[in-house]
């Protein structure tokens, strides 16, 4: 009987971990950048664990998911199969790791944009800059406006 | 082992670019890679590709004197890291660079989806420099026989480019589907 328990216990919460638990964020960044830990920081207290990894040149990581370099930023996450340049908000993250999407290989805020997360005042809105998803053909759209 | 490697590397390093440096500065072209390169991320990150601001947090940096540059990488918190990577004939590179970009005309022209019409007055016989975006899902094509000799100049989505030029008393009009820009030269 308690080894019936244990058993059921440990399945839950091997399921509770694997249902709500946000995956490792993988994180390349210059070490000269001081704006890339503040879009870290707020990953992390929307519970990812953020693995960083200073580097001078990652450009194979972003080769790999076929990003143009003209929505370049600072940083470059890789995040549960998907990749993520610069300041993108959490939530749209969140939502790309609910949809999978098939047909892109991740989002970018290209740039650094002056109200994006990391780069806005805390509790300031974030606008006037576009999110945008890529392909590994390196064709973009439109993922969200702000 | 690998240390001892990597100090090898790194004295090579600093030896070729210290010679480079003293052959060159300082240099309006070095400062610009430069620009695109520093740190990884290059100026470019938070100033635009072409010091132009670009709606980033940098801002427009264009005219930045050698000074200017000093006091932000030793004050600006998100610079100060940078500093200690850039050496005093970088510095002096990168306000060449600058310095030369604050004597031309900056004209921006953001070719997007909305309809969009503004108009800008420049001189004319001085050098302007036309920097344009593509903010579109698309290729670009545009013709601008007024600005250049080439037939077609090419964007690709979300790219920019600059094209600089020395402008005739007139008015020039810019047009890519709705958005338009009209050039009034003095």
């Amino acid at each position: 009987m308690k080894t019936l328990l244990k058993a059921i216990t440990l399945s839950a919460l091997t399921f509770s971990f694997s249902v709500f638990a946000k995956p490792t964020i993988e994180l390349y960044k210059s070490p000269t950048c001081g704006c890339c830990k503040e879009w870290a920081a707020i990953m992390e207290e929307k519970g990812y664990e953020v693995n960083v990894h200073h580097q001078n040149d990652w450009s194979s990581v972003k080769k790999q998911f076929g990003m143009p370099n003209q929505l370049m930023s600072c940083h470059t996450a890789v995040i549960d199969g998907y990749m993520v340049e610069g300041h993108v908000p959490e939530s749209d993250i969140a939502r790309l790791l609910t949809e999978r999407p098939a047909n892109i290989s991740g989002l970018a805020a290209p740039g650094m944009p002056q109200h994006s997360p990391g780069m806005a005042a805390p509790n300031q809105p974030y606008k006037d800059f576009n999110v945008i998803a890529f392909d590994k053909s390196g064709k973009l759209s439109l993922y969200k406006k702000y | 082992m690998n240390s001892v490697k990597n100090l090898i590397v790194g004295v090579l390093f600093s030896l070729v670019s210290l010679t480079a440096q003293a052959e060159t500065s300082p240099n309006v072209e070095t400062g610009m890679q430069l620009f695109r390169t520093a740190g990884g991320y290059g100026c470019v990150a938070c100033h635009g590709q072409f010091a132009n601001g670009a709606g980033n947090v940098g801002g427009n940096i264009r005219g930045k004197t050698l000074n200017d540059i000093d006091d932000s990488l030793a004050n600006e918190p998100t610079m100060q890291l940078l500093a200690s990577t850039l050496s005093n004939s970088d510095r002096e590179n990168l306000a060449a660079y600058l310095e030369a970009l604050g004597q031309i005309t900056l004209v921006e022209w953001t070719i997007e989806e909305t309809a969009t019409s503004s108009t800008v007055t420049i001189e004319a016989d001085s050098t302007a420099q036309l920097v344009v975006f593509n903010k579109l899902f698309e290729p670009v094509e545009l013709s601008l026989p007024q600005l250049t000799s080439e037939k077609t100049v090419q964007l690709n989505p979300y790219e920019t480019k600059a094209i600089d030029w020395t402008p005739s008393k007139g008015v020039i009009t810019l047009n890519y589907n709705q958005s338009h820009l009209t050039i009034d030269v003095k």
